[in-house]
């Protein structure tokens, strides 16, 4: 750690807001916060983040972009994760290391810290240009040649219009409190072998808030 | 860790089936008691620590394998702390606290068939006598599985992820603390299942297994929660049919 991080025992102290865009290859609600095991055997997602205000030590990370692409044989905490970190080619080299550094779960802090005991192979942090904009049921982001979600709002069976539905954790979600619940034109990545291409699945748009310390 | 809690599982069968318990002279378990069937001793203290210990050990038996995912995710939490010398907790203390929540449901479970023995309902066998009470279990447990406090239990149990990350405590005290909370819910979602035994017969093994594989298949395989209620479906019906 550099001399300018502030510590808090051996650790360095972060505190993160963002915005996300996640989207997998399950049916509505991502069963891993519900039921437990994907429906469809394996669980392949995308997320995609935008720091709306935070500090790791005294790094500053606010307009920080940042996408994970993942895939699990089976559910999530029966590890065995592959999963990639891209990180958007504006971010600096401090701000770089203090993304991988929280999303490693290398200074603790959940959920990181939990999800990284579930990796086995980790990829990145590779610079790409993502181009985000996560503001409701539209959310999308996409790295050229690469990635690609594209959120689209649910639409009443019924009477065709857009059904505006949450999902809220009255005592705390594990990825969020309250996520609007969309589902996706694309969720799509080529990246060696994270490679899937999923339509109308589950997917959310939340805010999340990370820190490590108690 | 994992070889640690086969290990663990594999102690604990071998002890309910040459382990010593209450009401067989010989101690030679199972096939003693059946044996000695016919002769009904009153139960001491000491018949009622064996009765405690054969609960204990038969939850850790039957509940350790389906605690396994919970367990191993918090060992490799712990082991990358150790790895990157963070400070890390021992799993043990989180396991001590899971098995220390059916601990408590054991002394209870033990009271209890202490207690039905000194009023004779139970057969040596451990089995209950009556009929309509083995029928009003059976289906007491069928109608819980269908119930949405055992759902909410099983979801709990059947997110590994979820728990540990938004229950997350640190330290030793922190551990155990965390591990007695997911044993609550864990007893919350299976302590009616484990009621079926005073039907079955307390150490009737080939239900001790079936229930564990029950409880094994609900908590850890996609479609628990439907299996677990096709399985309160059975057991109505079989409730039924018993007294009908």
């Amino acid at each position: 750690m550099g001399t300018a991080v502030a510590e808090s025992g051996t650790r360095t102290t972060f505190k993160v807001k963002a915005m996300s865009l996640e989207a997998c290859s399950c049916a509505h609600g991502c069963n891993c916060q519900f039921g437990g095991s994907p429906n469809e055997g394996i669980c392949e997602f995308l997320i995609g983040y935008d720091v709306r205000d935070g500090k790791f030590g005294d790094v500053d990370l606010n307009g920080v972009k940042f996408v994970i692409a993942a895939k699990y044989p089976n559910a999530i905490h029966e590890g065995n994760g592959h999963v990639a970190l891209f990180i958007d080619d504006n971010a600096t080299a401090e701000q770089v290391n203090a993304i991988a550094t929280i999303c490693t779960g290398a200074q603790g802090g959940m959920p990181w810290e939990a999800i990284a005991a579930t990796v086995s192979k980790l990829e990145g942090p590779i610079q790409k240009p993502i181009e985000m904009r996560l503001d409701g049921s539209r959310s999308s982001f996409s790295i050229a040649d690469v990635l690609e979600c594209r959120a689209t709002p649910l639409i009443n069976p019924v009477t065709g219009e857009e059904n505006e539905v949450h999902i809220t954790y009255p005592k705390g979600g594990f990825f969020w409190n309250d996520g609007l619940a969309v589902t996706t034109d694309t969720t799509r990545i080529s990246w060696g072998d994270l490679s899937f291409d999923y339509q109308q699945k589950f997917a959310a748009v939340a805010e999340v808030n990370w820190t490590n310390q108690a | 860790m994992l070889a640690a809690i086969v290990l663990s599982v594999i102690a604990a069968w071998v002890y309910l089936i040459e382990g010593p318990m209450p009401g067989s002279m010989s101690g030679e378990g199972m096939a003693g008691m059946a044996m000695a069937a016919t002769t009904v001793t009153s139960w001491g203290w000491k018949e009622g620590l064996l009765l405690f210990l054969m609960w204990a050990v038969m939850m850790v038996a039957m509940m350790l394998p389906s605690a396994a995912p919970m367990i191993l995710l918090f060992s490799r939490i712990s082991a990358a702390r150790s790895a990157r010398g963070d400070r890390a907790t021992p799993v043990t203390f989180f396991a001590a606290g899971y098995l220390s929540a059916w601990g408590a449901f054991s002394a209870i479970a033990a009271f209890i068939q202490w207690t039905l023995h000194s009023f004779a309902v139970l057969s040596p066998a451990m089995r209950t006598s009556s009929h309509i009470a083995g029928a009003a279990i059976l289906i007491g447990a069928g109608i819980y599985q269908w119930l949405p406090v055992k759902q909410t239990c099983l979801s709990h149990c059947r997110s590994p992820l979820g728990f540990l990350s938004t229950s997350w405590r640190e330290g030793r005290a922190g551990a155990v603390r965390m591990g007695l909370e997911h044993g609550a819910f864990c007893v919350g979602c299976c302590w009616m299942l484990m009621a079926l035994l005073f039907v079955a017969g307390v150490m009737n093994l080939a239900w001790v297994a079936v229930l564990s594989a029950i409880v094994l298949v609900e908590k850890a395989l996609p479609g628990g929660p439907v299996i677990a209620r096709a399985a309160g479906a059975l057991l109505i019906v079989v409730g039924v049919l018993l007294v009908s």
